[in-house]
């Protein structure tokens, strides 16, 4: 490459990206370094910090659960949703693509929970798994299903998985949404083209569509994995992390470790091991993409 | 014959498809239909609701033998009284509404959320669309390098990072800011050349001695005090600024990304053109880019002010104080006050949900293909 001086016109355009880069700098790069050199110092937030080392990341990796928990439930919250979601999104993309009567109206329908906070989804849902007052409960009471009327949230046992529900019910819209406009780039002479050969809604659906989905499915999959791993406006409102730590996702650790139990460099471990898992998941997605590619 | 079960076929597999969409669609109406139902009613009334629900036929006592039949009917008759349950008894209670809006103070809370969906949006939108109009055209010293920065922020989210911005807005060192701010235009417009540097040193030496002087006049008891106050780092916790300034950041990468996009599908030409009748590049960017963009200002602006609104981590993190908050924090605040009181709460719920609902139905083309559009190319 050719190596020229710069021009004086051309380090004045600079100021074209400045702005963006010193508040990305101050509030995103700063913080981020930050927040690595912490998390080799016990600190409680008030203190002087005390340089431990690595005791932090032993501590979160092979001494206490407080890490790998919450990991576990996000990847529970995530398997659901690369599962379920996915699937649902995927599914109601597909007929709604069929144009059958309706199919405008069911766009807009489903739609509507990524249009809401998880604060309002979250008090929502509260609300119809509410244990005695809950239209859940009444319902399933009342259709002789007694048994099965559940203090939703407040066994360890449930509340993970109800949580996984709502979870699935606020962000389904997003991959039906994606699926939908790749759905609608496919030619329709494909379709006409298998009727014609005698391929029914399955071998049509398998063959054709879900190949040719495959990057559009990757990408939502992905972003749906680290949408559940960031996950704690839905937690916090819902369960605080309870019953037991049984709903603790890692930003939900985060806080209460250190705005709860003031434990500053220990957070801060916590959110740069998170960070780490993320990372990866992103080089996945790009992987992933690389033998789609190949194949 | 075959004709006719191909027929027949494909109206089954129309009624199937038909059936799966309306369940679904139930359960994704459902919630926010039975919010609504729940806020019209009085506080008495959500104890009733298992009564509405439970009348039981007179024909059918408790003692019939269930048979499947009986069963399935049962259970259709149901969930026949469960849709008809949506609609709230009698007296219709609109009054929660008032109550709800005047005791959860939601008048401030819409105006905070407002006026912070307002403040970053514009500035995130200025920011961005200059630096993706610089890497899309123009060529500068630390392109690359700048690139890549921004690009590496989409694998360390705010989530990981919240911590250490609460500590930064704890204590935060303005005059470093300034400083920075300052060291950058000085280099950028003295183009690097060492003598106009020193020129500029001296002369912004020159005019800060001469404000000092100044202002040492007026407080001649303790001019060393400025200096602390300059130097000392403000504590920006619990203000609108704190709140504001780590939200436009944080938006950065992603809009420029799809702007830079967007700029790079605009024709040259069309620069080009306007650079001979003597345009500026920054006149263009002012004249050309920024009028051809409207649709992806409007697709930004619309995502960046859906998430402010939804934004509820750095709510809860940066604000203790509830005059501040924006909405959904004071959506939690007011859960607060009231607890169990759902035909409240639900109440001040949906507030929160209807003008959202209403932009949505306004924009939902615009919402749907901006969305797609940057998400299906990548």
């Amino acid at each position: 490459m050719l190596k020229r001086p710069w021009k004086r016109r051309e380090i004045v355009y600079l100021f074209f990206v400045l702005p963006a880069l010193i508040f990305f700098g101050v509030f995103v790069i700063y913080p981020f370094i930050k927040n690595f050199l912490i998390t080799f110092y016990s600190w409680d937030g008030l203190n002087e910090m005390k340089f431990v080392g690595l005791t932090n990341y032993k501590k979160a990796l092979f001494q206490s659960p407080d890490f790998w928990k919450p990991i576990k439930n996000a990847a529970f919250l995530a398997l659901m949703g690369i599962t379920i979601q996915n699937g649902l999104a995927l599914l109601l993309a597909w007929i709604v693509d069929k144009e059958l009567k309706g199919a405008k109206f069911y766009r807009v329908i489903f739609f509507i929970p990524p249009m809401l906070s998880f604060v309002v989804i979250a008090f929502l849902w509260k609300w119809i798994l509410e244990p005695n007052l809950g239209i859940l409960n009444i319902f399933l009471k009342n259709v002789g299903l007694g048994k099965w009327a559940l203090a939703w949230l407040g066994m360890r046992e449930t509340a993970l998985p109800t949580v996984a529900m709502v979870n699935i019910w606020a962000s389904f819209g997003w991959g039906f949404v994606m699926f939908l406009a790749a759905l609608q780039g496919i030619e329709r002479d494909i379709y006409e083209a298998a009727r014609i050969d005698g391929a029914n809604h399955f071998q049509e659906f398998w063959k054709i569509t879900f190949p040719l989905l495959l990057p559009i499915i990757t990408s939502v999959s992905i972003l749906t994995i680290l949408g559940a791993m960031q996950q704690f406006d839905l937690i916090y409102v819902m369960t605080g992390g309870g019953p037991a730590g049984a709903t603790e996702v890692p930003v939900n650790q985060m806080y209460m470790q250190a705005f709860q139990n003031g434990m500053w460099g220990y957070a801060t471990t916590l959110g740069v091991l998170l960070g780490v898992i993320l990372f990866i998941i992103s080089l996945l997605q790009l992987q992933i993409k690389k033998w789609l590619v190949d194949w | 014959m075959k004709k006719s079960t191909g027929k027949f076929k494909k109206i089954f597999s129309n009624v199937v498809f038909q059936l799966i969409l309306l369940v679904c669609a139930s359960w994704v109406i459902f919630p926010v239909l039975w919010g609504v139902s729940t806020s019209l009613r009085t506080f008495e009334g959500i104890y009733q609701i298992s009564d509405q629900v439970d009348a039981q036929d007179t024909t059918t006592g408790p003692t019939a033998p269930a048979s499947t039949i009986t069963k399935i009917t049962g259970h259709l008759k149901s969930t026949g009284r469960l849709i008809r349950s949506l609609v709230p008894p009698a007296p219709i209670q609109w009054g929660n509404y008032k109550e709800a809006w005047k005791q959860g103070n939601f008048n401030k809370y819409f105006l905070n959320s407002f006026f912070y969906m307002v403040t970053v949006v514009f500035f995130m939108l200025l920011f961005s669309s200059m630096a993706a109009y610089a890497f899309a055209r123009l060529r500068f010293p630390g392109k690359e390098f700048i690139f890549y920065l921004f690009l590496a922020s989409l694998v360390m989210p705010l989530p990981t990072i919240f911590i250490t911005v609460y500590l930064l807005l704890q204590n935060f060192p303005i005059y470093l800011f300034v400083v920075l701010i300052i060291i950058a235009s000085l280099l950028i417009v003295t183009a690097g050349s060492f003598r106009r540097v020193m020129f500029l040193v001296l002369g912004v030496l020159l005019a800060a001695g001469a404000a000092y002087a100044f202002v040492a006049s007026r407080n001649q008891a303790e001019p060393g005090k400025i200096v602390d106050l300059i130097l000392t780092n403000i504590n920006l916790l619990d203000t609108r600024t704190g709140y504001i300034l780590p939200q436009i950041a944080s938006g950065l990468p992603y809009t420029i990304f799809l702007m830079r996009s967007f700029f790079e599908a605009i024709p040259v030409d069309l620069e080009d053109a306007a650079r001979i009748d003597g345009c500026s590049r920054v006149g263009i960017y002012f004249r050309i880019i920024l009028p051809l963009s409207r649709p992806i200002l409007a697709v930004t602006g619309i995502f960046g002010a859906l998430s402010v609104w939804k934004e509820f981590l750095f709510a809860v993190v940066v604000f203790s104080d509830n005059a501040k908050m924006p909405i959904q924090a004071g959506l939690l605040a007011f859960q607060g006050t009231y607890k169990t009181q759902w035909n409240y709460l639900m109440a001040g719920v949906i507030i929160t949900v209807i003008p959202v609902i209403i932009v949505y139905l306004m924009m939902q083309k615009h919402i749907i293909s901006g969305l797609t559009a940057g998400a299906v190319k990548g």
